[in-house]
């Protein structure tokens, strides 16, 4: 945490290297054999300079843009206790994500065991990284 | 799975292989079960892990297989956290059940109660209520003579001029008349605990072929296009064992394959259960807390490819896939 309100999520550094459509908007962060994918599963916004446009994962058509996500660079990647995500790019993008009174908005897995939801109506639940660093340890 | 809140009590349960530090056992708990956690664990093990399965401490069940192959060897830890903050832990036998307890329990049933009706006073074995039921039909159909001339033969060969002796040949003597004889099974009136075993084990039986079936109404998960989703879940050194069956506050039991491990969220808000090696989010069942739109928790559970399946198995947005835990329908992809 770098306050008592946000959490810094383990992506600063990471360049985008994949980017799927499915149900979802995914973004995938693979370095060092160390892997971490992003799903956003609630509508959010993605800002460009001093223009912010909404995205719904379930519309794919719409998604054109989001394109420009590829190969990006994270510069900082956190989220408030409330459930936000908001994730900025080296190349002047940046994600927003707020969470949804009904579903989870986004999750964040890592190889290293790190899970971090947005639950619904405002939460957040985390599953630590060291819990099972040794085993991965052992296996990477 | 019958449960009745009412009479039952709330259950005591989420528990899984959990890792911790050596010597220590970690239990999962929900809000609504209070401060109290109770489940079986072990804190021997050499790689440092506590394991432990789901505890009905109401019924006095595990609800699942043990995960712990110590040779027979069962150990109950409880964990208690006082309002100091302080947690302490006591160990103790209880009883067991699981789904091989129930299958060998029935088939002692079965034989003792062979054993009783077929020798009678000559064995040691007390009645069930299976003979002595058996018994009275045998002796209303009037084809009981050899058992009441085997009965009274014992009598009289193993006289012992007691009151309880007496007792005994009245009763095996009433027993050579017909029809008024099956009077001579009141002699095993005094017995009858062993019918109340037998309709405890009937209604263990019960309970655990309602699990058996809720699980068997579920199916392998769908194969769906591969995604790319990183990260691996725990390897389980202990490898396969059987099914585990995790049940939540409200009383929904959901069948977690043989072999998957589980890991708590940090605050205790969530479950996760995965097959072990698997990346990312597939093969994973994950259950969660309740929340306000969501009173009873709810669920998603991913197929092989790490996409989250709605209730029929097809892969779906998160409004679809997101499952409130009292969902009553079937879930014919649901892991196995």
């Amino acid at each position: 945490m770098t306050d008592s309100n946000l959490l810094a999520l383990p992506l600063s550094g990471r360049q985008v290297t994949q980017l799927r459509f499915d149900h979802a908007f995914g973004i995938d962060f693979c370095e060092d054999e160390k892997l971490f994918s992003l799903r956003i599963g609630m509508p959010f916004t993605m800002t460009t300079g001093l223009v912010t446009a909404s995205y719904d994962p379930e519309k794919c058509g719409q998604c054109g843009p989001l394109l420009a996500l590829f190969h990006a660079v994270v510069v900082s990647a956190t989220a408030t206790r409330k459930g936000r995500l908001e994730v900025g790019f080296t190349n002047g993008l940046a994600i927003c994500v707020d969470p949804h009174p009904q579903f989870e908005a986004w999750e964040l897995v890592g190889s290293d065991g790190t899970r971090v939801i947005s639950a619904p109506g405002g939460d957040l639940v985390t599953w630590r990284a060291d819990r099972v660093k040794d085993e991965n340890a052992a296996r990477l | 799975m019958v449960y009745n809140p009412e009479s039952d009590g709330p259950p005591v349960f989420h528990s899984g292989v959990f890792t911790g530090d050596h010597g220590s056992v970690q239990f999962v708990q929900t809000a609504d079960t209070g401060n109290q956690g109770t489940g079986e664990g072990d804190t021997s093990q050499s790689d440092g892990k506590s394991r432990a399965r789901s505890w009905w401490g109401i019924r006095g069940w595990f609800l699942g297989d043990d995960p712990i192959d110590d040779g027979g060897a069962q150990v109950v830890h409880t964990a208690d956290t006082g309002t100091d903050g302080k947690t302490t832990s006591k160990s103790g036998g209880s009883l067991i059940a699981t789904m091989g307890d129930l299958a060998d329990d029935a088939g002692s049933y079965v034989g003792r109660s062979s054993k009783s009706l077929i020798l009678g006073d000559w064995t040691d074995e007390k009645p069930t209520g299976l003979s002595i039921g058996a018994g009275i039909g045998l002796g209303v159909l009037g084809v009981d003579l050899p058992m009441d001339i085997r009965d009274l033969s014992h009598t009289l060969t193993h006289r012992e001029w007691s009151y309880k002796w007496g007792e005994t040949l009245v009763y095996n003597s009433i027993g050579l008349i017909p029809l008024i004889g099956v009077l001579k099974n009141l002699k095993n009136a005094k017995r009858l605990k062993n019918i109340d075993d037998a309709g405890e084990l009937a209604k263990r039986t019960d309970d655990a072929a309602d699990a058996a079936g809720d699980a068997g109404r579920r199916a392998p998960p769908a194969s769906d296009p591969p995604s790319q989703t990183p990260s691996k879940a725990p390897t389980d050194p202990q490898g396969p064992r059987g099914p585990l069956f995790i049940g939540t506050p409200n009383g929904r039991v959901f069948r977690i394959p043989e072999g998957w491990v589980g890991r708590p969220a940090d605050n205790g808000k969530g479950i996760v259960f995965q097959r072990p090696g698997a990346d990312g989010n597939s093969d994973m069942i994950r259950i969660m807390d309740p929340t306000p739109d969501k009173p009873s928790g709810y669920f998603h559970y991913y197929n092989s490819q790490g996409q989250p399946l709605d209730p029929f198995g097809k892969p779906g947005r998160e409004a679809e896939t997101h499952i409130p835990v009292d969902y009553e329908g079937l879930l014919p992809k649901w892991p196995r």
